[in-house]
């Protein structure tokens, strides 16, 4: 009977002893498996050292400390669907270290370009916000608005796009200053044998649609809408590069808005060197592909944004 | 007749872990180690040592090693278990103990697999459809994003539902019946680790101390009046318990 309660206590140490061993192993086991698991989800050899609250941060779907600084995860809404991106900040949760699209449905050869590293590079090491060259923000319209106080030089500025674009044409935008003031601007495009998009449209060979307004209609209300306003500000062309400031006008207006800025800079005597006093980065986007460009931008940026909230 | 499956261990990992096929499918796999494990330990021990030092031995051995597995399994599949979910896991762990004690399997382990399996199955269908309504996903794989869809799916209150239903479809196939289960064994620590309600106006500690309260109150009202419900063989005791705690958290859960 006594030898029976001994072999009782004895196994009930035994076990206790084995169960604690087990917890204690499972413990030490669980955190190499989930530090390897961490470090070999990003890609990066970044350890996540401390979850962040997202809350409702618009946008943000996980962030997270990592030894190198923060990771955030975001998802936006591009051309064929959600974008999701892994953003890498440094400890200043300003300057970006690497942003990798983790999952999208973008257009094959188009939009989906923007997983290629010619796009992300950019971002490595710049500081954010970013914006996109051809997409309007905050920060370019601050920059029109700020137009009328910037000394215009008189004469005639052109600007034109380098290469043409989906459709083969290339942009070209002539602005005229006197006194200061705009007085003309003309906005046309010609396709690759000399082939004015203005004549084509007048003509019938180019159609939008049947009952609207022809291109050519529309971009001298844009044109003359700039001279009228004397700034491009009041434009704010949307993520699909269209504006609703000027009556009649469906068009996508991002590129004339870009070579208008362009004509503008000349005339200030400031060129594209005023992109280099903006907070911020300026980026390329993927030709023909500016939703998913800005779709991606606009993830970088919400990451940022909640980063600034982050304590 | 009788279950042989751990019901109240079940119950709990599915109230836990239907939030996604993932938790669901690894959770069952778990309970499953656990009371093969009780059983083992119970038939090891039972001749050469005491009553009280084999109840203990098999509570202990089964607690620690189930918590070990949960612990290990879901930092298998990257998700770290905090401590109270961790306490919870090995609460699972003696729930398939006392299973095993109260119940005389003796060592019918193709029973206890066979009803296991389609508790488990059943637990798995309603976590791909929990997964489906709440993150459009299934085993972590997007399917499609619809209006209907809504993250309330995943919360603590479809888990008790997930969980009375399982059971209830099980013991429908099976033809068998939850009885001599205890669902205070469950109640208790749900209600303490994720209690339906907060209460700010008088401080954490009264707040908490009302919130645990009136839930257990409900509880054991509605418990008492249970008793004199017509639910159906399939539903009595344990299921209907289990979808009656997760109405009480959708009603509670508006205040």
């Amino acid at each position: 009977m006594k030898n029976q309660q001994i072999r009782g206590i004895l196994a009930l140490l035994i076990v206790t002893v084995l169960s604690f061993g087990v917890i204690a192993g499972s413990r030490a086991l669980g955190q190499d498996l989930l530090a390897a698991k961490n470090s070999g989800s990003q890609g990066t050899g970044q350890t996540v050292t401390e979850e962040l609250e997202v809350g409702g941060a618009e946008h943000v779907k996980r962030a997270a400390k990592t030894q190198e600084g923060y990771l955030v995860s975001v998802t936006t809404s591009g051309y064929g669907g959600d974008i999701h991106m892994d953003v890498y900040f440094q400890q200043d949760k300003e300057t970006i270290s690497k942003v990798e699209v983790t999952e999208q449905t973008e257009t094959e050869g188009v939009g989906s370009r923007i997983t290629e590293a010619e796009f992300l590079s950019q971002f490595e090491g710049a500081k954010a916000p970013v914006f996109l060259n051809s997409i309007s923000s905050g920060m370019q319209e601050q920059e029109a608005d700020g137009q009328e106080e910037r000394k215009l030089s008189d004469g005639t500025y052109e600007a034109k796009t380098e290469e043409a674009d989906s459709s083969g044409y290339t942009d070209q935008v002539t602005m005229t200053v006197k006194d200061g003031r705009i007085t003309e601007v003309t906005w046309d495009a010609a396709d690759e044998e000399g082939n004015k998009k203005s004549v084509l449209s007048e003509t019938g060979v180019y159609v939008m649609t049947e009952d609207g307004p022809t291109w050519k209609e529309q971009a001298e209300a844009l044109a003359d809408a700039v001279v009228a306003n004397q700034s491009l500000g009041f434009l704010s062309p949307d993520n699909q590069g269209k504006t609703d400031a000027v009556s009649g006008v469906s068009i996508a207006v991002t590129g004339f808005v870009r070579l208008a800025q362009q004509c503008l800079d000349q005339a200030a005597g400031a060129q594209t060197e005023a992109a280099g006093v903006r907070e911020g980065t300026q980026a390329g986007a993927v030709s023909g592909a500016t939703i998913s460009s800005s779709a991606a931008a606009a993830g970088i940026n919400a990451a940022y944004e909640f980063l600034k909230t982050v304590k | 007749m009788k279950v042989k499956y751990p019901a109240e261990a079940f119950a709990l990992s599915l109230i836990l872990s239907s939030g996604t096929m993932k938790g669901a499918f690894l959770s069952g796999v778990l309970v499953l180690l656990a009371v093969v494990l009780a059983e083992f330990l119970k038939n090891l021990l039972e001749d050469g040592i005491p009553l009280w030092s084999l109840r203990l031995c098999v509570y202990v051995g089964t607690g620690g090693i189930c918590g070990a597995a949960f612990y290990l399994g879901f930092a298998a599949v990257g998700e770290e278990l905090w401590a109270g979910l961790w306490l919870m896991t090995v609460l699972i762990g003696l729930l398939s103990a006392r299973h095993v004690l109260k119940s005389s399997l003796e060592a019918d382990y193709d029973g206890i697999f066979w009803e296991s399996a389609f508790v488990w199955g059943m637990g798995i269908l309603l976590a791909a459809a929990r997964e489906l309504l709440a993150e459009g996903e299934i085993f972590g794989y997007p399917l499609f994003q619809a209006s209907f869809q809504s993250k309330s799916f995943g919360d603590v209150i479809f888990g008790f539902l997930a969980a009375g239903l399982a059971l209830a479809f099980a013991n429908a196939v099976l033809k068998k019946k939850c009885t001599d289960t205890q669902s205070w064994y469950l109640a208790v620590p749900m209600i303490v680790f994720a209690r339906p309600f907060e209460m700010v106006s008088f401080g954490s500690v009264i707040g908490a101390v009302w919130t645990i309260g009136v839930s257990l109150a409900l509880f054991f009202s509605i418990k008492k009046t249970l008793k004199f419900s017509r639910t159906g063989p399939a539903y009595r005791g344990l299921p209907a318990e289990m979808l009656s705690l997760g109405f009480l958290y959708m009603i509670l859960s508006i205040y």
